[in-house]
């Protein structure tokens, strides 16, 4: 961060990428809709990006970047009860994880795996059950989605990387 | 949007920033100030005729270290409230207003000896609550300036604290100029408008301390 703050953009990136994930966990703990889940991760990224000035290099890093997260993820709560909207049935996809957790036996492989897909973003994670799960091709996907195939490849990618990052170190990689 | 186009877009239009100052040296900057602010109002207000027997009043001298122990308290609460991830808890925000009551519990019981004989309630004490508003603005317009430049993640209570520091070293400022000591005036024209301040500091903290939600 403190690099960052002196305007290195690769740093920034790889900071912002590690920020990603860690927020994206620590929400799902709590809203148990993905779309909520990617919501909460941009305006915490958002906000982040605005009060990096007040970052202060001679303290750790984690417990600032996690008291934003707390307070955007608690502003998010506020807002979601205040509308209501904590009594719309979970979003797109997460019924599908929930329900299949149910049926797998925790700790084991599948159940990890399906805790891990759930931290994928919307689109990797829809990708990559067209390209594993329903066994499309790269073509078939761009064409459904709308995204070129290269597109497509990228975000498969990536995903498989955060899938590796998250599974890695439980499965003793 | 998708989190990676927000993660482009934001390394993207990355600027190189000027850090904030440390929260141990903005806290100290404004201390300096308010303490001046205050010092200079006092003495242009006029101190009280029984000042030099007041100051030698074990009682007197405690009430004052404790409103200087809030003061202290409230102001270092509120520069830490101003940074993310520097809040002490729940324990640290209740220190100031404890310190307060205690405050206030001194003047019920002890008595000063240079106490002069009690007076009826009138609203002539309303001149020592414009004092005290008067003490406190300066190091308040202040405060509220120096905490907007940071990002209080709780502007409630960052402003009820920014409030409350100026609050409680005015009502020290009024002490020294008001030569009146019965509890009922005390508590009427000096505690309860430090307190409606630092309530209102709530008000004012949303208002103008909340950092807005953004969308991407």
């Amino acid at each position: 961060m403190r690099k960052a703050q002196d305007g290195d953009r690769q740093a920034y990136q790889e900071l912002l990428v590690s920020v990603t994930d860690l927020v994206r966990g620590y929400a799902l703990r709590e809203v148990r809709q993905l779309d909520a889940v990617e919501d909460v991760t941009q305006e915490t990224l958002l906000s982040i990006h605005r009060d990096r000035h007040t970052y202060d290099p001679a303290r750790p890093f984690l417990p600032w970047m996690y008291a934003i997260a707390r307070h955007r993820l608690l502003d998010f709560l506020h807002k979601q009860r205040r509308r209501g909207e904590n009594e719309v049935p979970g979003g797109e996809g997460w019924e599908e994880v929930a329900a299949a957790d149910a049926t797998v036996q925790r700790g084991t492989p599948a159940w990890l795996l399906r805790q891990a897909l759930g931290l994928l973003s919307l689109r990797q994670r829809e990708i990559i059950r067209m390209l594993k799960f329903e066994g499309l091709s790269v073509a078939e996907i761009s064409q459904k989605t709308g995204l070129s195939q290269s597109s497509v490849k990228v975000t498969a990618h990536r995903g498989y990387n955060l899938l590796r990052k998250l599974m890695g170190p439980a499965l003793g990689d | 949007m998708e989190t990676e186009e927000v993660v482009r877009s934001l390394v993207n239009g990355l600027t190189p920033v000027r850090r904030l100052p440390g929260l141990g040296w903005r806290s100290a900057l404004w201390t300096i100030f308010a303490l001046a602010c205050v010092c200079a109002g006092t003495f242009a207000l006029g101190a009280r005729p029984d000042l030099a027997g007041a100051i030698r009043d074990p009682a007197f001298l405690r009430a004052n270290a404790l409103l200087l122990l809030v003061f202290v308290l409230s102001a270092r609460a509120a520069f830490q409230l101003s940074v993310p991830g520097s809040d002490r808890g729940a324990a640290a925000r209740m220190l100031p207003l404890g310190g307060l009551l205690l405050w206030g519990c001194c003047i019920a019981c002890g008595r000063s000896a240079c106490a002069l004989p009690p007076a009826p309630i009138s609203i002539a004490g309303l001149s020592c609550a414009v004092k005290l508003l008067l003490l406190g603005l300066a190091p308040s317009l202040m405060g509220f300036s120096m905490l907007r430049k940071a990002a209080p993640l709780s502007p409630g209570w960052t402003g009820w604290f920014a409030l409350l520091s100026p609050g409680s070293l005015a009502l020290l400022g009024t002490r020294w100029v008001c030569a009146r000591e019965d509890p009922l005036h005390l508590f009427l024209w000096h505690l309860l408008p430090a307190l409606a301040a630092a309530l209102l500091g709530i008000y004012l903290g949303r208002r103008l301390l909340a950092r807005p939600r953004l969308r991407a």
